[in-house]
């Protein structure tokens, strides 16, 4: 986690100087979150995309203006969920509700392929409170301390820790994944 | 469930996570965990879940990104040029300021100098001339340099001109021009190579700066609205910008009809127009009007302007044709 904080810092200061290979790798390094946090949050895979791209032009414009003020992940997070907040906020994106049909399959469903187990596990933190799904993100796919995604949340890191632990037991629960003896 | 599982999983989440847990929480977990199946399923449940796959983000999504990236990069790299002034202007004030003023006899001491000298000369000629009924050139003149008499060709007496006739400068070589679709291009921005797997526009032949046979090479579309084109070149990929010039508010691009096909080639007309005899270009153009700059714009016979015009060659240091030794030819521009 370390090793990746310095690295980025590296990269967000060799982007923020104009080298456009730096600002790719940060890209390359962190889209998959961002995007994943988008599709979890949208349900649909263009206003994914959209928000994506969006978070990144949002990022490159501000670059010389962060200046490491804080670690890039949490600044990244921030500025994601904010741009999604924005889209849906603005009308110009609206999240897709969840079938209730579709976490009923579930538990049934054979989950042993990877490409089953994404879609089921997509399909699953639909079904979670948008405030335990965004904490779960910001802890699971940008890597944040506690401390750090309460901050951007504006919660205690007590807040956090109890959302994450509720996500998980969610997660694990409507995955079924102790049924299949805790893989 | 009891409230040791809860407490129980609460922390192996937390530890899961590598947040600060007491050691006594920690300890007390683990002992919990040896007497539970259900929060030792937890624990590994909590493997298994970080191990699904997340969405993860198409591989085209990155080249769009770079390439939006890559279109705020060039607008931040053309706002900074019009901050400060471009090269090309100020490499003309720096010619204008090096140039001879014809400022008789106020204050450039030089050609101050040089004129007095020419008047006082051409005052010897006419009375050479007037006194003795002969015409200067039959006679050895008087010329006048750094102050000094000497005798000279006639022509040396004008004043301002040399003694001996400047070189004839050699032609200066035309820029990095690329042509596509017969349009012409200059260098931009280096780009991100992701840029390079945006959507193909077609090609284009070109050498670039070598000298081998030109190869076919694609042309990608640009991330920027302006009419430019993404070329991945011997330096990395690049965009390729219009040369344009303004005329009734629109842009107009220069079109070659020959094959631009390697760095350093000038532009010339299309084919279909016959190379103007005259400077006024009689017979193939007429002069119709002016471009936003003031250069002079010339029509073909049955061509309105708004379609195409003509650009004389000889057309200042910051003109978009500027060196050119060539006749140039202009459309609207186009975005491939």
């Amino acid at each position: 986690m370390a090793e990746h904080a310095r690295d980025d810092a590296d990269l967000v200061t060799r982007a923020a100087a104009g080298d456009m290979g730096a600002f790719e790798a940060l890209v390359r390094a962190h889209a998959d979150a961002v995007h994943a946090h988008a599709y979890r949050f949208f349900g649909d895979a263009q206003a994914a995309q959209d928000a994506t791209q969006e978070v990144w032009v949002k990022v490159y414009r501000s670059l010389e203006g962060f200046g490491s003020r804080a670690a890039f992940s949490t600044w990244l997070f921030r500025v994601t969920r904010n741009v999604c907040l924005d889209m849906l906020r603005s009308g110009r994106r609206a999240a897709t509700p969840i079938d209730p049909v579709q976490l009923h399959g579930i538990a049934n469903d054979d989950t042993a392929s990877e490409a089953v187990g994404a879609v089921d596990l997509e399909t699953a933190m639909r079904a979670l409170s948008p405030e335990d799904r965004e904490a779960f993100n910001a802890v699971a796919l940008f890597g944040l301390p506690y401390a750090e995604a309460g901050t951007v949340l504006g919660v205690p890191a007590g807040t956090v820790k109890s959302r994450v632990f509720r996500a998980r037991r969610a997660l694990t629960t409507l995955l079924s994944l102790d049924a299949k003896g805790g893989a | 469930m009891e409230m040791d599982c809860i407490r129980t999983q609460a922390t192996l989440s937390a530890l899961h996570d590598k947040e600060h847990v007491t050691d006594e929480n920690a300890e007390a977990a683990r002992a919990h965990c040896d007497e539970c199946q259900r929060c030792r399923a937890f624990e590994a449940d909590l493997g298994a879940l970080s191990g699904l796959p997340m969405p993860e983000a198409p591989p085209e999504l990155i080249g769009r990104i770079m390439v939006a990236v890559a279109a705020i990069a060039a607008e931040r790299a053309q706002e900074s040029e019009e901050i400060v002034p471009p090269v090309s202007e100020a490499a003309a004030n720096d010619l204008e300021s090096a140039a001879p003023r014809f400022e008789w006899f106020t204050g450039n001491v030089r050609w101050g100098t040089f004129g007095a000298l020419g008047v006082a000369a051409v005052a010897l000629v006419l009375f050479l001339v007037v006194g003795t009924g002969r015409p200067a050139a039959d006679k050895a003149t008087v010329a006048t340099s750094g102050g000094s008499t000497s005798l000279a060709a006639p022509e040396a007496i004008t004043g301002a001109a040399p003694a001996v006739p400047a070189p004839t400068p050699a032609p200066a070589r035309a820029p990095d021009y690329l042509a596509f679709e017969a349009r012409v291009y200059t260098p931009g921005s280096l780009l991100s190579d992701a840029v390079a797997a945006t959507q193909s526009v077609g090609t284009l032949s070109t050498a670039f700066g070598g000298n081998s046979a030109p190869t076919q090479i694609p042309a990608y579309r640009s991330p920027l609205t302006d009419g430019s084109i993404v070329v991945k070149g011997p330096d990395g990929t690049r965009l390729y910008e219009p040369v344009t010039r303004m005329f009734d508010s629109a842009k107009y691009q220069l079109v070659a009809g020959n094959a631009v096909e390697r760095f350093g080639v000038w532009p010339e007309l299309p084919t279909r127009f016959q190379a103007p005899a005259s400077p006024d270009g009689f017979p193939t153009f007429t002069a119709a009007g002016a471009d936003a700059l003031g250069v002079r714009t010339y029509a073909a016979k049955g061509v309105p302007q708004a379609q195409g015009f003509a650009v004389a060659p000889g057309t200042s240091a910051t003109d978009p044709a500027a060196s050119n030794p060539n006749w140039t030819w202009w459309e609207p521009l186009l975005m491939p």
